[in-house]
């Protein structure tokens, strides 16, 4: 049976739309914190928030009630995001966790996709505060976010699932979980006066 | 108004006070099933005079809170508590798929472990919190409206930690 060419080209837009309308193959902006875990047994308070997209629809539907002009820009982030992973862990002392655990989060990072756009780390206090956004290879539009923050008693991984606009990220900051990292809120970049308190080391 | 009529009208007043959480209680079979399970789980029935308790809790509720039912056990045998990668899964089983996790704070300093789920109910969300310490648990559900969610979405640990469940049942 031979297949009309019209039906064949139109099987084969579909396709390519279908293609186009999904990220890139291996693209996933969901870590895997849950590698975190055994930390969970020396840290003295362990906070886990997930806020997946049915979670995220509703809380965009009550937020959109609010009409708090503050918090029109976080409104504007939550409508289009798909999940907010946040995983705090606070330590009694020092050295409770290793690099070796960050480098857990860090090493999904490095795959293809993921761009570190902020890194910020402080050789005095060991603050430490790094953005990776997740861009699609093809469209370039945003998929993702991580934040890592960590001092050395306190470790925050937030991942953020789908669309957000970086020059927005400082109007989360603060809610959900999401730890205070001082960011520029023009550029979602870190404030100067932060900027100038730490000491880049890459 | 004579001495007797006022003395009914007392009487009527505390039945009412007694009797209005159970009349509450046919729109809860989520809640009851829960601290079933775990009065079931642990062999230990919740404290008595819930009803009031929970009757008093909507009386002096936060803002954007309401209809809240409360639910406290004493005296746990803990060496029944399931093991740490357990507890996610004994908690959702306990809880049912239409709640998604929302929050846990597990505490080492003081042995608390709060699990807040909650599902969408109309234009409320509906939370669910489940406190467990070394020997009490405590379970809460509430309503929460669109005050209470822009709360809850701001600072879902420090929220989680004002639930009357974080205070033993705000006893």
């Amino acid at each position: 049976m031979k297949i009309p060419a019209p039906v064949v080209r139109l099987i084969a837009t579909l396709l390519l739309a279908c293609c186009a309308s999904i990220p890139a193959f291996g693209q996933n902006p969901r870590l895997q914190i849950k590698n975190l875990d055994k930390l969970s047994k020396k840290a003295s308070e362990v906070v886990d928030v997930t806020l997946d997209e049915s979670m995220l629809k509703l809380a965009s539907k009550f937020m959109a009630e609010d009409k708090d002009e503050d918090d029109a820009e976080a409104r504007e982030i939550v409508k289009d995001l798909k999940g907010v992973y946040v995983k705090s862990f606070e330590f009694e002392k020092e050295g409770e966790y290793s690099e070796e655990d960050v480098e857990a989060i860090r090493s999904q990072l490095a795959a293809p996709g993921w761009t570190r756009v902020v890194g910020v780390r402080s050789k005095h206090d060991g603050d430490n505060a790094e953005v990776y956004l997740m861009t699609d290879s093809n469209t370039r539009n945003i998929l993702g976010l991580a934040i890592i923050a960590a001092d050395p008693e306190n470790l925050t991984v937030v991942n953020l699932v789908g669309p957000i606009d970086i020059e927005k990220l400082s109007a989360l900051e603060g809610k959900m979980g999401i730890p205070r990292m001082g960011l520029d809120k023009e550029k979602g970049k870190p404030s100067q006066k932060q900027a100038a308190s730490h000491d880049e080391k890459k | 108004m004579t001495r007797r009529n006022r003395v009914r009208l007392h009487i009527l007043a505390l039945s009412g006070l007694l009797l209005a959480p159970a009349a509450g209680r046919a729109g809860d079979r989520e809640f009851h099933a829960i601290v079933e399970r775990i009065q079931a789980h642990y062999q230990k029935r919740p404290m008595r005079f819930m009803g009031l308790a929970s009757f008093v809790a909507n009386r002096v509720r936060p803002e954007g809170v309401r209809n809240i039912k409360l639910a406290v056990f004493e005296h746990l045998d803990s060496s029944r508590h399931p093991a740490d990668p357990d507890f996610d899964a004994f908690m959702q089983e306990i809880v049912g798929p239409e709640f998604h996790p929302f929050v846990r704070v597990r505490s080492r300093r003081d042995g608390e472990q709060t699990f807040v789920y909650a599902r969408g109910l109309g234009r409320d969300l509906e939370l669910l919190v489940v406190t467990l310490e070394q020997d009490e648990a405590c379970v809460v559900k509430m309503h929460v409206d669109s005050e209470g969610m822009r709360q809850w979405v701001d600072d879902p640990p420090a929220m989680s930690r004002k639930t009357p469940a974080s205070h033993g049942g705000g006893r």
